[in-house]
């Protein structure tokens, strides 16, 4: 895995849907007025008006803008874990964090406030809201199988420049605080940000997802290994690049039609193989003068050949541009 | 702007007359001040003495009251003084003789209005009932009962002139001015009916600013104030009444009384006699009314925060209206527990999703109303008079405004698929700029007007700036934006006329045409149509919105011949199309296949034609066919038909002209010969142009190389097929394919820049 990560969101289809997703239904639901839906709370929703359809759309919506926002943020930086483990794994892993931490954070309420909470003021009412308890569910993941590329550290003197500045030794210096930050401190601060955000809940809701991550990656809680969210692979076909992939239009950008027809079946035995376990592969890099597919081969009495496609995005632009 | 010293004197007159207006109470002369004073020291005396009053006490001194309904019978030109010789004011009964109410009306109101529950309070009414109601008012009569003389004190006239200091003493009756006509009388027989209830839950306090508390009465569970402004009128809106009043609400009995306040009548210190004629607990309403006035009067501190405004208010409204006291009686709410009705009120004032059945709630509607005025001698009843919460009907906007968000984003995808398949000079050169107008009128005026209603109504401002936004996005940007390069192609035309257009041609190659000077470019035609559209924009809003306040007869004319005229958006099309001459498809088809297969297309999509068509009729159909919609529009199925007849024989039109070519309803003699350009030469023309290199050719300007050409000289050239070159009007000569690459960018000889007939 090279390095520089991609920038964008180019061939990352479920990190774009679960960003898309986060920005637009709080926006929509703002717009009708319909957010409160999204709001839960065990009294009065769950114990009095038995509404547990929250239960299940909480996660969809964060009430505040603020936890929208970091919430989008962490969506993007998650893109590694697509790039990882492939969209179709991907996916399949939202979907079972989304389930395992709603139903775990629901059965854990639900004991708590069997035995515990009959007082009032040990009761576990609020929740978080948002995308939280997934997030933190994949944060284990992103933990566990993302490198960490670099590191430096800060280093605080004392007052007045510390006892080191008199003693032209600072190595020794005993009062100065030494910070190691690597490069995952940006999400790192994210996720405290998202959890200090929604007080008690957000700590108590994080933790259990937490566990649900650490779970559902030690298969504990079944699912990740053999399963895979069915009938979707054809929409989200056009995963990450992986290595095999770039190794491959390289290959087929330098050698001849021949060599490329090879590649191509090569690409299709790989995507075959590949399709059980880490999605299947795709298409190489698009938009990068190495792909294969060539345009010129498409027919000149077609109609439109002379001009290339525009999908409506670029004909936004061309709007302003002509 | 060069900044000269006029200029700089005029803009500090400006300036001053800006920022000298009178603050805080608008006291703009000693003569207001004492006005104002005037004022404030009356309040404060009838105050005091409304604070000494109790039931069984009679009005002494308080303005408008001073005379009872038994005192006009005695003597109609009583004059109203205090205190009245021989009157008893120690005692009050609720009858005439104490009462501005004849006996009659004071019977009907305790048999007819308030009649729902008296001693018994178990019925259950919404304690929050902030709503517009409508329905019907029929004029009982205008001349049976005795009229009250209500006089006008002097000192609220303005002054007249400007040593003026001291406010004239004195009062002035009606009947010593001219008569003011139907002013003071209600004339018509049956009329319509608008009550609109407002809560006055958000007074500050203006006592300490700082502290901002909401006013909330101590018996906010059985009492409420009201502000109630209710407007009636005649069917054809001829003659309008509009009254503005405070009004007190008991929760308990469904019961709403509300006194106009005026400079000659000050209803507010009647409000708890009034209320309280009725039954046996009257003195423990009389005392909880009292108590509710009192502490609205501690909380606002009334008399201390008048202003001018109030004065000049008082003053115009004793003139001009007749006082009412409007007598309501709600429908009890009986199929609600009272925890139900209290889960409806929080759901609505906070939503959370509360399990309150809100699609099904009743409207709220009063049985029985009377008003009653008392200086004009005017009875009114009311019924059928009903509406939905103002939460619930703002709910109900806000899923229209939604709907039309997605129409809106609807045709900006259909007018982009429409741009997309307009790409070149020549396609754009065949679509009438006022069928786009007309359409860019209708959105940009749709936009402002959404954003003068988001500064209106803040509980939709987001809805509301959303769909201004998309509205504007529309109309501003991609709409002006496309008739700017419709503009910039059609530019070649405007000096000619129909018929020349009708030829296909922009006018034979003559050297004497005056041609444009210059041909602008679309920076400059971008401006000049921005310019245009705004300028439009506005004018066409501040008709629209002065509109809304004519009479109905004509506002009904106004608004039928305007949706007819902005929904014939395709009759320019049409007409754009036979001057254009568009072959029929079957010609097309078959010209498609020796190439230029791009030039001959339909100008619009029928996607295109088709989805406007519908996204902009679809709001007409609902306001004119829908009874009940939110613009309070009335029902009008016959011009909903007439209009969709009217847009399907427009398209149908379009359609023809696509199948029998579009010029298929000109007689054939009027239709003179286009321009061809493809012909053939004669032998001059190689010896005046000079030829290429090779024999019997010339040189393709565009690629540089020969063009054989047909020369009806030479019989060895008559193998050269005509339409592989192409001839200019101003006889310039190249490759077909050459040529016809460079139309689609610019209708211009590359040659000699003289303008070129589009294909």
């Amino acid at each position: 895995m090279s390095m520089e990560p991609p920038v964008g969101l180019a061939s990352m289809p479920v990190t774009k849907l679960s960003m898309v997703m986060t920005l637009v239904v709080p926006l929509v639901a703002s717009i009708a007025s319909y957010k409160h839906l999204f709001l839960l709370q065990y009294d009065p929703f769950l114990q009095t008006y038995h509404q547990y359809f929250r239960l299940f759309i909480f996660q969809f919506c964060a009430i505040n803008e603020s936890d929208t926002v970091i919430l989008a943020l962490l969506w993007y930086l998650f893109r590694h874990l697509e790039r990882l483990l492939g969209s179709h794994k991907y996916l399949t892993l939202i979907a079972l964090s989304w389930m395992y931490t709603t139903l775990a954070i629901w059965g854990l309420n639900l004991i708590w406030n069997a035995f515990i909470g009959q007082f009032t003021w040990l009761q576990w009412n609020n929740f978080s809201t948002g995308s939280l308890p997934i997030v933190l569910s994949l944060m284990h993941f992103y933990k566990e199988y993302t490198p960490q590329i670099y590191e430096w550290s800060i280093r605080l003197l004392g007052p007045r420049g510390g006892v080191a500045s008199q003693n032209y030794n600072k190595q020794e210096d005993k009062s100065a605080v030494d910070w190691s930050i690597n490069d995952q401190f940006l999400l790192n601060g994210l996720i405290l940000l998202l959890i200090l955000n929604q007080g008690f809940a957000g700590i108590i809701c994080g933790f259990i997802s937490w566990m649900c991550g650490i779970f559902i990656d030690k298969g504990l809680l079944p699912g990740l290994d053999h399963w895979r969210i069915p009938f979707v692979s054809h929409y989200i076909s056009r995963g990450p690049p992986t290595r095999a992939d770039v190794a491959m239009a390289a290959n087929a950008a330098t050698n001849t039609a021949a060599a490329r027809a090879t590649a191509q079946a090569a690409t299709a035995v790989a995507g075959s193989s590949n399709a059980g376990n880490s999605g299947p592969a795709s298409i190489p890099l698009r938009g990068s003068s190495t792909t294969p597919t060539d345009s010129s081969t498409a027919g000149d009495d077609e109609p439109g050949a002379d001009e290339p496609a525009r999908p409506l995005g670029v004909q936004f632009l061309d709007i302003f541009r002509r | 702007m060069e900044i000269d010293g006029n200029t700089l004197v005029f803009i500090i007159v400006i300036l001053f007359l800006f920022f000298s207006t009178p603050g805080g109470d608008g006291v703009s002369s000693q003569y207001e001040f004492n006005q104002l004073q005037r004022l404030k020291q009356q309040f404060r005396t009838e105050h005091d003495a409304f604070l000494n009053m109790t039931y069984t006490d009679g009005f002494r001194n308080i303005t408008g009251f001073k005379l009872s309904y038994q005192d006009m019978l005695n003597n109609p030109l009583q004059n109203a003084t205090y205190p009245l010789p021989g009157k008893d004011y120690d005692r009050w009964f609720p009858e005439q003789n104490y009462m501005i109410l004849p006996n009659e009306i004071i019977d009907s109101i305790n048999t007819e209005v308030w009649n729902t529950s008296n001693g018994d309070t178990s019925n259950l009414f919404p304690p929050n009932i902030t709503s517009t109601l409508l329905g019907k008012i029929n004029l009982v009569s205008n001349n049976k009962y005795e009229k009250i003389r209500m006089p006008i004190p002097r000192f609220y006239e303005p002054a007249s002139d400007f040593s003026d200091d001291i406010p004239p003493e004195g009062e002035t009756y009606w009947s010593e001015r001219h008569t003011y006509g139907e002013l003071h009388n209600v004339s018509f027989q049956h009329g319509e009916i608008a009550i609109q209830i407002f809560h006055m839950n958000n007074l500050q306090d203006n006592n300490n600013n700082y502290l901002r508390r909401n006013f909330i009465n101590k018996k906010s569970d059985r009492w409420k104030l009201l502000n109630l402004q209710i407007d009636f009128s005649d069917k054809a809106e001829k003659e309008k009444h509009s009254i503005s009043s405070m009004a007190v609400y008991d929760i308990q009995r469904g019961r709403i009384l509300s006194i106009s306040q005026s400079s000659k009548l000050h209803s507010l210190f009647a409000l708890p006699h009034y209320m309280s004629f009725q039954n046996e607990y009257n003195e423990k309403i009389f005392n909880e009314v009292k108590e509710v006035v009192d502490e609205y009067w501690n909380f606002t501190s009334y008399a201390n925060v008048m202003t001018m405004k109030d004065v000049q208010n008082a003053y115009n409204n004793a003139n001009l209206k007749c006082e009412y006291m409007t007598f309501l009686q709600l429908e009890p709410w009986n199929q609600y527990t009272r925890d139900q009705i209290k889960l409806i009120d929080d759901e609505l004032n906070w939503p959370l999703g509360r399990p309150a059945n809100l699609s099904s709630l009743p409207p709220l509607k009063v049985i029985s109303g009377l008003l009653y005025s008392p200086d004009c001698g005017v009875r009114l009843e009311m019924h059928d008079v009903k509406g939905i919460r103002y939460e619930l009907k703002i709910m109900s906007i806000r899923r229209h405004l939604l709907f039309g968000i997605a129409l809106f984003a609807a045709q900006i995808y259909l007018l982009l698929t429409q741009m997309h398949h307009t790409n070149t000079p020549s396609m754009v050169n065949k679509i009438s700029f006022y069928c786009f107008s007309m359409i860019n009128l209708v959105d940009g005026s749709l936009a402002t007007l959404y954003f003068v209603a988001a500064s209106i109504v803040p509980e939709l401002y987001l809805p509301l700036v959303i769909s201004a936004f998309s509205c504007f996005i529309l109309a501003s940007i991609f709409e002006i934006r496309y008739l700017i390069s419709i503009y910039a192609s059609q530019v070649n035309e405007q000096n000619v006329g129909v018929l020349n257009l009708l030829r296909g041609n922009t006018g034979a190659y003559d050297e004497n045409r005056p041609r444009p000077a210059f041909i602008p470019d679309e920076g400059s035609i971008g401006g000049s149509l921005y310019g245009r559209f705004f300028f439009m924009l506005i004018i066409f809003t501040f008709l629209l919105l002065s509109s809304t306040s004519w009479p109905r007869q004509l506002r009904m004319t106004f608004e039928y011949i305007l949706i007819f005229i902005l929904n014939s958006y395709w009759i320019p099309q049409i007409f754009r199309n036979a001057v254009k001459g568009i072959p029929s498809r079957r010609e097309r088809t078959r010209s498609s296949i020796g190439g230029n297969r791009n030039q001959n297309k339909m100008p619009l999509l029928w996607s295109f034609v088709v989805g406007t068509t519908i996204i902009r009729s679809l709001p007409v159909v609902y306001v004119f066919t829908y009874s009940s919609n939110v613009f309070r529009h009335h029902k009008d199925v016959h011009f909903v038909v007439f209009l969709s007849l009217w847009l399907l024989f427009q398209i149908s039109i379009l359609y023809s002209q696509d199948i029998l070519g579009s010029r298929w309803f000109l007689p054939k003699h009027t239709i003179p010969d286009g321009y061809s350009y493809f012909k053939a030469l004669s032998t001059e023309y190689i010896s005046e142009h000079g030829g290429g290199t090779a024999e019997n050719t010339v040189d393709c300007a565009i690629c540089m190389s020969d063009v054989p050409i047909y020369i009806e000289e030479v019989p060895e050239t008559h193998k050269v097929d005509q339409h592989s070159y192409m001839v200019t009007p101003c006889n310039h000569v190249f490759h077909t394919p050459c040529l016809e690459n460079w139309m689609s960018y610019k209708l211009q000889c590359p040659v000699c820049r003289s303008p070129l007939p589009p294909l």
